[in-house]
């Protein structure tokens, strides 16, 4: 039951989702305000800008509230929290892409198709040069199939266990690894050209 | 029993799952020793592994920064998109427990009401009506005091929505809107309430110094749907982050009151941080914060500050001059324009 004078900073994941669950929002702020960050970084890195993410990430935390009642007490929060984040940045990234074809078919395929990129010469070519690989490595992103990015983005940025992301796609491990490889080779083939240049300066 | 692994396509394709969970050290012993044996024999999988391992390795994991609170606009959409899945206190539970005190209020104010009327008939009606908001008062206080900040602005709202025209309605707008601003950041909600206490009480709102600066404040900040409030939030809770979250606020939006509370939280820290000089004086603070900062949009504006200290605190002309002078030429139009605007003010005829 519901005290007014619970400190919901004490509690787990697991005993604030199962508050919230019992219908105390309550526990659903603290829920936020404690993950709001890692959302908010997968949104990003699927999404590639703020204002996106920042929608993607809002959406994804009402949607966990909405549909508490489908997270299992068997399972860890925070995986089927960016479970969902990533499937709604997918959402996302699918609307966007269908409304740029629908506007401005050359506009996608422009974006997608990377000219080399030149070495920057000024002083801060370093900063541009960083900024170049972050907007390359989101574009590559975006080349993965679903599951491949979801897998990837969990596994790389989120650091979750692969037993967990198998639990979470309701797949084998062993099929998440698989997943895994793929997404490593589609990104070595995208972004090969970046690090070798690095390595050769 | 250990399988002595060949290096035929067939067990290559096997072992390009383990590859890529070994790079995340992401495998049982066996696995590992399964796939060492097999990398051992296999020049093909080994240039292989290295190649992802020089992938993963290539593509950063740091973390894009969260520089605000999601928590108030998810509240506000699931207040809007989700009437029967409320937020903070408003589900079914919450609800009939509100339901079941307004009918105890308002059966208890019509018992109370029929008792006076045959005890008190001449009790002016006013007396009448500010009992219940009275009560309320007491109750939100208790609240308060217990740091159930949600219940006290919930318990406040449905009072006033019961007895508006009390004689403690103003007051229980004051606190309303206090509760909202300063303790829950609820900022839509803030500005609400002190415009409603500006309409309603506003004999009472004008004697508010702090109610009237939070409601310009707010309006100011609602045309960004409060983004720069929750920014300013997520920066004074960032820790060690807490001044470049401050500074990246403060370019971001340059031209608003917020980044006016922004830049005193600088001023503040230097001097907390015991920068040498900043335990001056309020402009030395104010100095030191802004040599701290990179960003030169937010530099600027922070010469626009010292010049305000010069001009208002210090009286000096001169110097707040200079430093106008200075931000009137950045190429910020929204700081320049405020900047000529001080400059006008203080060439302007004296009162």
């Amino acid at each position: 039951m519901k005290s007014d004078q619970t400190n919901w900073q004490d509690l787990t994941d697991k005993e604030l989702a199962l508050a919230l669950k019992q219908g105390e929002d309550e526990a659903f702020e603290e829920l936020v305000r404690r993950h709001q960050g890692r959302v908010y970084a997968v949104a990003y890195r699927l999404t590639g800008n703020r204002e996106d993410a920042l929608d993607v990430a809002q959406d994804s935390l009402l949607k966990a509230y909405q549909r508490i009642e489908a997270w299992q007490p068997t399972g860890s929060f925070l995986p089927w929290l960016l479970r969902l984040t990533t499937n709604q940045a997918i959402d996302f990234l699918r609307r966007r892409k269908r409304q740029r074809h629908e506007q401005l078919d050359e506009t996608f395929v422009g974006e997608t198709e990377h000219a080399p990129i030149e070495p920057s010469v000024s002083d801060t070519g370093q900063r541009v040069r960083a900024q170049e690989i972050d907007e390359r490595i989101r574009e590559a992103l975006v080349v993965l199939s679903d599951t491949q990015r979801v897998v990837f983005v969990l596994r790389h940025f989120e650091g979750l266990q692969l037993s967990e992301i198998a639990e979470e796609l309701g797949c084998t491990v062993g099929s998440v690894k698989v997943h895994l490889f793929r997404a490593l080779k589609k990104l070595q083939k995208e972004l090969g050209d970046l690090y070798e240049k690095d390595s050769g300066r | 029993m250990k399988k002595i692994l060949g290096v035929d396509a067939f067990t290559c394709r096997r072992m390009r799952g383990l590859i890529a969970a070994s790079i995340y050290n992401d495998l049982s012993q066996n696995e590992l020793e399964t796939l060492q044996s097999h990398l051992d024999a296999c020049p093909s999988c080994r240039k292989q592994a290295a190649a992802l391992q020089r992938v993963a390795a290539f593509i950063p994991v740091g973390a894009p920064v969260l520089d605000e609170d999601l928590w108030p606009a998810i509240r506000r959409a699931a207040r809007r998109s989700e009437p029967d899945r409320q937020l903070t206190g408003l589900r079914f539970g919450w609800r009939a427990s509100l339901a079941f005190s307004l009918c105890a209020l308002l059966v208890g104010g019509f018992t109370y009401g029929v008792y006076r009327s045959y005890t008190m008939d001449e009790t002016p009606v006013v007396a009448q009506e500010s009992q219940p908001l009275e009560n309320d008062l007491a109750a939100v206080a208790a609240m308060i005091e217990d740091h159930d900040y949600v219940s006290a602005y919930r318990r406040l709202e449905k009072a006033l929505e019961v007895n508006p025209k009390s004689p403690l309605a103003g007051e229980a707008r004051v606190q309303l809107a206090d509760l909202a601003y300063s303790k829950l950041n609820w900022y839509a909600e803030a500005y609400e309430a002190y415009d409603t206490l500006f309409r309603e009480n506003p004999a009472l709102f004008s004697l508010k110094s702090e109610c009237i600066s939070r409601r310009e404040l707010l309006d100011e900040a609602r045309v960004y749907d409060y983004a720069p409030l929750y920014a300013l939030d997520a920066a004074r809770r960032a820790g060690e982050d807490s001044f470049e979250r401050l500074e990246s606020l403060v370019a971001r939006y340059p031209g608003t009151l917020t980044a006016s509370l922004a830049a005193e939280d600088m001023a503040r820290q230097s001097l907390e941080a015991g920068l040498p000089g900043a335990g001056e004086s309020h402009v030395a603070a104010m100095e030191c914060a802004k040599e701290r900062c990179n960003n030169p949009v937010a530099i600027a504006r922070l010469k626009l500050e010292i010049g305000h200290i010069y001009m208002r605190e210090l009286k000096d002309a001169a110097k707040a001059r200079s430093f106008y002078n200075e931000v009137a030429t950045f190429e910020d139009k929204t700081l320049a324009t405020m900047a000529e605007g001080s400059l006008a003010a203080l060439e302007g005829p004296a009162e």
